[in-house]
């Protein structure tokens, strides 16, 4: 987390180009299927998961795989509701990555053709605030049908036993 | 389970680290002057069929709508070659990305700006139309009938070209005619910057508007060129056409200290008498308005903001241009500083892309088509031919004749004001825009000499840490 996200696209970048994603859609959502944030989001999460649910499951023969899939993720659908949230909104407004792996406007994302309208001496207002008013749509609709979610898991964060 | 998937984790770990190791990247990386010789093209037939020639531009929707009427035109006037135009971010973001893409994915044609061809000559991602152009039969007639300053801003030490100009800027400073008329100020009198303070003043003074001048924010470009009118040589070796820069001048207790010390003192004299409007601002939200309203006089920028004064002013009042003045009244203001926008061959490794990209260059540089973009864009007309096209006529005629004052001082112009060939252009023109930005928020003598010290010490280093490593 405290490490900016400048730092590695560079070596993000090589791999992509060694991997032969550039102008893929592989190459613009791969790097963003990890995140130290959702990592330590969820850790934090099920750390202050009680113990007794745990030793519940061993005494009924129930393994560490079985426990995590049967009882650890539907108690956290909240939080992982919450981060996916986080994470959409901030992987689709992302705009310098999409920018660096694409070189082709068909694989471009609405953030890149945002700052296509800007031309630098001629500045349609209107078109770029249309523009962005339509990009919004998705978080905004993210937000509405997740707030419920997205609170659950502000909250389930922070209470311990 | 720990155990387990710290095992598991440290064999991801080790996979990607394979796989990040590709082999491109293992390669040391060669010096420029170690870097083989670029294999030029050799004249011979091109097999059949089109050629996809691919071109990274930062020209945003407006421009690249201009420059696709001329790409149409190109494409269908022969089949060897098919042109496609692909925007890539800013200037900077489009450098970022020729620098750290592999070969086989480069373009076969760039812009960039030319005051970084610096940056290019060396680059192994860039090669000059030169070698194209000594192999070519039929030659290039545009070149010859292209204004001398642009040509030689697009060459090399040696005068061999390396691009050709597509949007060329120019620093100038545009005037509300009427209010200089009202008070009785001769524009093309406004030669040097001392000319221009002692006009802001007494258009302020004499209450015909609030603010003498504003200022474009692109500081460092225009510090460049104000020191290229005057006739200075900032860095030694003849600012890099005669060997590698090693040494910035900024202080050197001479011409060139003078000078640049004259240059900062101009803000610093145009803000503590409150005289400008506060530098940073907006040209085209904030001080376009304001001349649009009556508010400023004057602004300082490039030529290719003509479509947008034109558009704000919305012919309020008659809108004039003069070239850029120099720094004192003994100026010699016989060269002009070349801005703007060029096309470069990209060295992607595909000789028949290549070859198109130069064909294009020269396509884009007839008349006909540069004129056309010159007019539709305010970019200059970069040759004799674009400004005497029709199209261009018809724009200096009915859009803004005031421009020819420009065309005048190019024709009697020599090559002297170039900027200066590094790789590090970029470092400087920040270091020359915190100075400026200094002394405009900070308006006395200490600060003047403070900030010159310290952009002559950031370009010293930058220098030094350059030419360490390369």
């Amino acid at each position: 987390m405290i490490i900016p996200g400048e730092v590695v696209v560079i070596t993000n970048y090589v791999t992509i180009q060694n991997l032969h994603l550039v102008n893929t859609y592989a190459g613009l959502f791969l790097t963003s299927l990890i995140s130290g944030t959702s990592i330590f989001m969820m850790r934090q999460y099920y750390m202050q998961l009680p113990k007794d649910f745990k030793e519940a499951a061993i005494l009924d023969g129930c393994g560490d795989v079985q426990f995590l899939i049967k009882i650890a993720i539907p108690l956290s659908v909240p939080t992982i509701s919450a981060l996916a949230i986080y994470q959409f909104v901030h992987i689709y407004n992302a705009y310098f990555w999409p920018l660096l792996v694409t070189n082709k406007d068909i694989w471009r994302t609405i953030q890149v053709g945002i700052s296509y309208l800007v031309t630098g001496d001629v500045e349609e207002y209107g078109k770029i605030l249309g523009a962005a008013m339509i990009a919004m749509f998705p978080t905004v609709l993210a937000f509405i049908f997740g707030q419920d979610y997205i609170i659950k898991g502000m909250v389930s964060g922070g209470i311990k036993g | 389970m720990k155990k387990s998937i710290v095992v598991l984790l440290i064999l991801f770990m080790a996979v990607c680290a394979v796989f990040a190791n590709g082999g491109a990247e293992s390669k040391p990386a060669v010096k420029p002057t170690e870097q083989p010789a670029q294999k030029a093209p050799v004249v011979e037939t091109k097999p059949a069929g089109t050629t996809e020639v691919e071109w990274w531009s930062y020209y945003g929707k407006a421009n690249i709508e201009y420059l696709q009427k001329v790409i149409d035109a190109y494409n269908s006037s022969q089949s060897d070659y098919h042109v496609t135009i692909e925007y890539q971010g800013s200037q900077l973001e489009l450098i970022a990305k020729m620098q750290s893409t592999l070969k086989a994915d480069l373009p076969a044609l760039f812009n960039c700006a030319v005051e970084n061809i610096g940056m290019l000559i060396p680059a192994d991602y860039c090669v000059s139309a030169q070698e194209y152009l000594n192999k070519d039969p039929k030659g290039w007639p545009e070149l010859d009938h292209t204004y001398g300053a642009f040509k030689a801003a697009y060459c090399d030490k040696d005068g061999n070209l390396v691009g050709y100009p597509n949007g060329v800027s120019y620093p100038t400073i545009y005037y509300n005619k009427n209010m200089l008329e009202k008070a009785g100020i001769d524009p093309f009198s406004l030669t040097s910057l001392d000319k221009v303070y002692e006009a802001c003043k007494k258009l302020v003074k004499g209450g015909y508007c609030t603010y003498g001048i504003g200022f474009h924010n692109d500081g460092g470009y225009y510090f460049n060129s104000s020191i290229a009118r005057e006739g200075v040589l900032a860095f030694d070796n003849e600012d890099g056409y005669k060997g590698k820069i090693t040494k910035c001048f900024y202080n050197d207790g001479g011409k060139v200290q003078d000078t640049a010390t004259k240059y900062l003192q101009f803000y610093k004299n145009l803000y503590a008498d409150k005289l400008a409007v506060a530098y940073g601002a907006n040209y085209s939200s904030e001080i376009l308005p304001l001349m649009a309203s009556g508010d400023c006089a004057m602004m300082m920028g490039v030529i290719s903001m003509t479509t947008k004064v034109l558009s704000t002013v919305k012919g309020a009042f008659e809108v004039g241009v003069i070239p850029l003045p120099s720094v004192t009244a003994n100026g010699k203001r016989t060269g002009e500083p070349a801005g703007g926008t060029g096309l470069f061959i990209a060295n992607n490794e595909k000789k028949w892309e290549m070859q198109g990209a130069y064909e294009f260059m020269k396509f884009c540089s007839k008349g006909e088509w540069a004129g056309y973009f010159a007019a539709m864009t305010g970019y200059l007309a970069p040759s004799t031919d674009a400004y005497n096209s029709e199209v261009y006529q018809t724009y200096l005629k009915k859009t803004f004749p005031a421009i020819s004052v420009v065309y005048d001082s190019l024709s009697k112009s020599d090559d002297s004001a170039k900027m200066p060939l590094c790789a590090i252009s970029s470092n400087i023109k920040s270091a020359n825009k915190l100075a400026i930005e200094t002394v405009s928020n900070y308006p006395t003598d200490e600060s003047v000499a403070n900030s010159l010290k310290l952009a002559n010490d950031t370009i010293q280093d930058a220098i030094d840490l350059y030419n360490l490593s390369n």
